[in-house]
């Protein structure tokens, strides 16, 4: 199989199109291996499917990116589901989402089931404790990493401090967001609508 | 029962709304799991997001835990599947037509409000989060040590959980 991937990459042929089993195969390796955030998933996933196997092309692993990024949910989850998708239509894309997760699922339930039996002994509360002050450090750090790009001018400021205020507040979240929505359509769309498509482009690939 | 479709309910909402990512989503989880139907403890979702961080892949695999304690072996094949569902499903349809979604200037408007608010709601988390986590003077220097290990020195975040866990095992 390989040396017919190469041979055709030589002819310069169209990309290769795997099995659902190599597809498995290869998105089970990534969720199995893949820590560290979204970032570093993204970038093994790039090298397998890409750089690797060529069984995309740049240009549709870029897709891939900008929709788990603007699209709720988590960006490598969208990347493989896409991916899949173009490569093998709906199979392709739950054989590919499905791989991607199972190996951190199976891990997260043996720890699950683990904690819950021996979560309460004294010998890990401090250790327990020490877990919680790296969490709060995640959060900030996610919630500063976003921030630096979201947050470009007075407006966005107080969306953003409207949103925490309401949260704390216990408004329902997806009210929140949905308004923040709104408002944003009240304040940028005639300016985005007056721009030039290729300026308005430029400004979405910022959004990290 | 109903704690089944309390669970397929608050998941999918999540996945459908939580724009910006996985650490988006631990924030919204938060409310619910924690506050509304109390599925979790404060403590218990913290240990949660950290053990969702130091396994491999997405760290909504949080969700595994939070549906187990809630339901059983059931519980978290449903909460990972409501979850993740909204977002496949978009990807998926959205990715068909890409090229018009990317020119709309209402969408690209729209995102433009959403991004700060999903920033303003992921730091709201964080500070009830922060409120239980951090009990004492030893706990807040841990995460301020962690922070800039993150930040500055752009250590592995799983490092710093797994260093985290070990410091507060000798030291708290």
């Amino acid at each position: 199989m390989r040396e017919r991937v190469e041979e055709a990459q030589a002819a310069g042929a169209a990309m290769a199109t795997p099995t659902l089993w190599q597809l498995a195969l290869v998105f089970c390796k990534v969720g199995g291996t893949g820590f560290g955030g979204a970032m570093p998933m993204l970038a093994m996933i790039q090298s397998e499917v890409v750089a690797k196997r060529h069984w995309v092309n740049q240009d549709l692993f870029g897709e891939a990116v900008l929709l788990g990024q603007v699209l709720p949910g988590p960006v490598a989850i969208d990347a493989a589901a896409y991916i899949g998708y173009r490569l093998r239509g709906w199979p392709g894309a739950i054989v590919g989402t499905v791989a991607f997760i199972l190996p951190s699922f199976l891990l997260m339930l043996a720890l699950t089931v683990l904690y819950l039996q021996y979560g309460q002994l004294p010998q890990l509360a401090g250790a327990l404790k020490g877990l919680g002050s790296a969490v709060v450090a995640l959060v900030a750090m996610a919630a500063y990493r976003m921030g630096k790009p979201a947050v470009k001018d007075k407006r966005s400021l107080v969306i953003l401090l409207g949103a925490m205020a309401a949260l704390l507040l216990q408004v329902n979240i997806v009210l929140i967001i949905a308004l923040a929505g709104l408002v944003g359509i009240g304040l940028y769309r005639s300016q985005l609508a007056a721009l030039p498509q290729d300026a308005g482009q430029a400004g979405k690939g910022a959004r990290s | 029962m109903t704690t089944l479709l309390q669970l397929i309910f608050t998941f999918f909402k999540v996945g459908a709304s939580a724009f910006g990512g996985g650490m988006v989503m631990i924030a919204f989880l938060e409310q619910d799991v924690v506050n509304t139907f109390g599925w979790l403890t404060r403590r218990e979702y913290i240990d949660a997001i950290a053990l969702g961080q130091v396994t491999p892949g997405p760290i909504i695999i949080t969700s595994v835990f939070v549906g187990y304690k809630a339901l059983g072996l059931l519980g978290s094949v449903v909460a990972m599947t409501a979850i993740c569902l909204p977002s496949f499903l978009l990807t998926i349809f959205v990715g068909q037509q890409l090229r018009r979604v990317r020119r709309n200037p209402t969408i690209q408007a729209f995102l433009k409000g959403v991004s700060p608010a999903v920033v303003g709601l992921i730091a709201g988390a964080g500070l009830s989060i922060a409120r239980s986590s951090l009990v004492d003077i030893p706990t807040v220097l841990l995460a301020a040590v962690c922070l800039g290990a993150i930040i500055r020195f752009k250590v592995d975040s799983v490092l710093v959980v797994v260093a985290a866990g070990l410091i507060g095992a000798v030291f708290l």
